[in-house]
């Protein structure tokens, strides 16, 4: 972990200075290699090699890159795979193949993806950025410095957090978005200002600077140098102070304020060359060279240039030489040295051709990156499109399979729905046709049955039709003939009487029969004719009829049971005038608490139930009383009378 | 989109046509219950009526067996009335 940490810090601080640490410690893992270790000890040893030869020999890192990967790979040391993978990556960044750095690392990422290594995919994410951002994948490269942004944030990495946020300060400037560029440089100086990290700070400040400088705001630029220049200077940070006197003479270079340029220049200058840098130098000492020129100090110019010039040579600069060559041009145009000014115009176009080849091929690259990354945008756009398109079509198929689903189900409710209707109509057209022909049969019945008390009717009549004319020829038998002889009145009489009786029998029951139904009232009158005829033919009988008051008056009967009852109470009372030899017959009707009660008592001589044989007279009043439903009991003693009663149910 | 519209229509004119078809047959229902209750109040008064006719029939048919009885008893009288009078 901690050797990552130094991958991300020399990535984005360029940080050099332990090469000639770096041969000793080569020196010692090649023993340790020779010791024969185990495996897991090997394989850390060729890593080791291979990160400790990076800025010593590339094609030797690259050599025991890919020992360590070959190694991890046969003994299954999934660990050591990674971190040969991402070794690798870095080397191939270093020679600016960036693809296959990417490659490399992504295959890092699957180990520590797997192992939940968050550090280490932070560090992955950071590196990807870094170099989809050297092939111009600025949505890639934001995409995943964002990601080890968020790690680092999760894990309150605040200094990594502030490093990443610098990387991706970085692309906004190369997206040309200077502003958003400048936004996120002050939030990583605030970042370092809590951590109290000078260094950083001081880079920050440079960055903040720049950023100003891009947005054409001098003032702000100078202020932020400044500042810079103040933290570095208390902090002895000899390498930021240098790169900030150098920036400040830029600006006031720009600004044709040429003294304070060339002081500028001279202390990055002269900090450069304490700490050996001799590219810095050697743009320090050209820069101080063209201002002397431009100041007419013309020998000051040609030692700084030469010098400058050699410098350039040394560290291969092509574009210092080339503003070297340029300004000599100018020195040797004022010294009117012709040959001089020939020989320097031939070598700086030779020198420009070069850097513009150079250039060109780097820029066609870049444009050649560019319009590939267009293009794969395009296609991307296109596929999406087409995506959409499929998905609309399919969600229109969807529609239209859902709507005939549902048309499909409605179809099928509807056809149940009318089947059932059907079905429900012939039930009830059946049960209607069941009632129809029960009443139709029922009717017919009736009427068959009408048709029978007709022709009942019509034999009863008949009968009283006869009986009439029997009697109406007895009167005028014995009217007509005189008749002396007592036997045969009497027989005639009798004949006469049997006869009238029957017929009035008769007439009870046509009564009866042309009613449907018969009032308490009907009955009560009949019964008073009935008694009133009985008092008349037996006269030594006194007969009493009451009905209480609690009877209501509304009570009817059917004709069958009101004529049932008026022959119970008829035949009661011809009993008590024929047998029990009473003076006092009483009939009361009473209401009862379930109906009627008809009571008909006579103070007679009684009788003995047990010894006397009962006629067919108390058999038919019983047999009446059951038809009707009601309770029919005599009762009886010698010497008390005779009661009968019937007791009617309200229901019956 | 055009076929969609359609099978909305369809849809929606069935959805209706079963919203006939559900009050009709509540209407059916309705008027064949009140049918069948008239005819089962007929059907009872008819029941009724021919339970009445019935027992006048029975009770009739009782009673002009007595009054045949009788008839025959006062044939008998005249009978001997007339044997009496010979």
């Amino acid at each position: 972990m901690n050797r990552l940490l130094c991958i991300v810090v020399f990535l984005i601080f360029n940080f050099v200075g332990f090469s000639q640490d770096a041969n000793k410690i080569i020196d010692s893992l090649k023993q340790v290699l020779s010791n024969h270790p185990s495996d897991s000890l090997k394989i850390k040893a060729y890593g080791d090699l291979c990160w400790y030869y990076r800025n010593v020999s590339i094609d030797s890192a690259f050599h025991y890159g890919n020992l360590a990967l070959q190694y991890s790979k046969n003994t299954g040391n999934k660990q050591g795979e990674s971190q040969a993978y991402n070794d690798l990556g870095i080397l191939y960044y270093d020679i600016s193949n960036f693809k296959k750095s990417i490659s490399y690392y992504k295959k890092a990422m699957s180990f520590r993806e797997n192992h939940q290594d968050s550090m280490g995919m932070a560090s992955i994410h950071n590196k990807l950025g870094i170099a989809y951002q050297r092939i111009f994948k600025m949505d890639s490269a934001i995409y995943y410095a964002t990601n080890a942004l968020k790690i680092y944030e999760a894990k309150k990495h605040t200094k990594y957090a502030a490093i990443i946020k610098n990387n991706i300060a970085n692309i906004y400037q190369d997206l040309k978005q200077y502003q958003k560029a400048l936004d996120t440089h002050l939030e990583v100086s605030e970042i370092y200002s809590k951590l109290n990290d000078f260094e950083g700070l001081t880079y920050s400040y440079t960055n903040i600077g720049n950023a100003y400088l891009y947005l054409g705001d001098t003032l702000q630029t100078l202020n932020y140098y400044n500042k810079g220049i103040e933290i570095a200077e208390s902090q002895n940070l000899l390498r930021e102070l240098s790169t900030l006197y150098n920036n400040l003479g830029s600006v006031f270079k720009g600004q044709k304020k040429y003294v304070e340029a060339i002081e500028n220049y001279n202390k990055s200058l002269s900090l450069r060359t304490k700490l050996n840098d001799d590219y810095g130098v050697s743009s320090a000492a050209i820069n101080i060279g063209s201002l002397h020129m431009s100041k007419g100090e013309f020998n000051l110019a040609e030692e700084r240039l030469r010098y400058g010039l050699e410098l350039a040579k040394k560290v291969q600069a092509k574009e210092l030489e080339m503003n070297a060559y340029g300004s000599f041009l100018s020195y040797y145009a004022y010294k009117k040295n012709t040959d001089s000014v020939i020989r320097y115009q031939n070598l700086y176009n030779a020198i420009q051709d070069t850097i513009f080849n150079e250039r060109i091929t780097k820029e066609v690259l870049e444009v050649r990156e560019k319009y590939d990354a267009a293009e794969r945008e395009k296609e991307i756009q296109s596929q999406r499109a087409d995506l959409a398109i499929k998905e609309l079509n399919i969600n229109q198929k969807n529609t239209q399979i859902i709507g005939l689903v549902i048309l499909i189900l409605v179809l099928s409710l509807l056809g149940y729905l009318l089947y059932k209707q059907q079905k429900l109509k012939n039930q009830q057209l059946q049960k209607e046709s069941e009632l129809k022909e029960a009443l139709v049969k029922i009717e017919t019945q009736n009427k068959l049955q009408e048709q029978r008390l007709t022709i009942s009717r019509d034999l009863h009549d008949n009968i009283g039709a006869q009986l009439t004319f029997i009697i109406s020829s007895i009167d005028n038998l014995q009217y007509g003939f005189k008749i002396t002889n007592d036997k045969l009145n009497k027989k005639l009489a009798g004949i006469s009487e049997f006869t009238k009786e029957t017929i009035y029998e008769l007439r009870d029951t046509i009564w009866a029969m042309n009613k449907s139904e018969i009032s308490l009232e009907d009955l009560q009158g009949r019964i008073s004719n009935f008694i009133d005829k009985a008092g008349v033919s037996s006269n030594a009988v006194s007969f009493s009829f009451e009905v209480d008051n609690e009877v209501p008056k509304d009570f009817n009967f059917s004709s069958v049971k009101g004529m049932n009852i008026y022959r119970i109470i008829q035949e009661a009372i011809n009993n008590a005038v024929k047998y029990s030899q009473a003076d006092e017959i009483k009939v009361r009707i009473q209401k009862l608490s379930d109906g009627l009660g008809v009571f008909v008592h006579d103070n007679g001589k009684g009788f003995d139930g047990d010894i006397v044989e009962k006629g067919n007279g108390i058999d038919n009043m019983k047999k009446r009383a059951e038809e009707i439903g009601a309770h029919f009991s005599i009762e009886s003693h010698l010497g008390k009378g005779t009661s009968v009663v019937l007791q009617i149910k309200s229901n019956s | 989109m055009v076929f969609s519209v359609f099978i909305g229509f369809v849809i929606v004119f069935l959805l209706l046509c079963i919203v006939k078809v559900c009050f009709q047959t509540i209407r059916m229902v309705r008027q064949n219950r009140e049918k069948r209750l008239d005819l089962n109040q007929r059907l009872l008064d008819q029941e009724l009526k021919g339970q009445v006719i019935s027992e006048k029939n029975l009770y009739l048919n009782d009673f002009n067996q007595i009054l045949f009885g009788r008839f025959f008893e006062i044939n008998k009288e005249l009978i001997q009335l007339y044997k009496m009078l010979l």
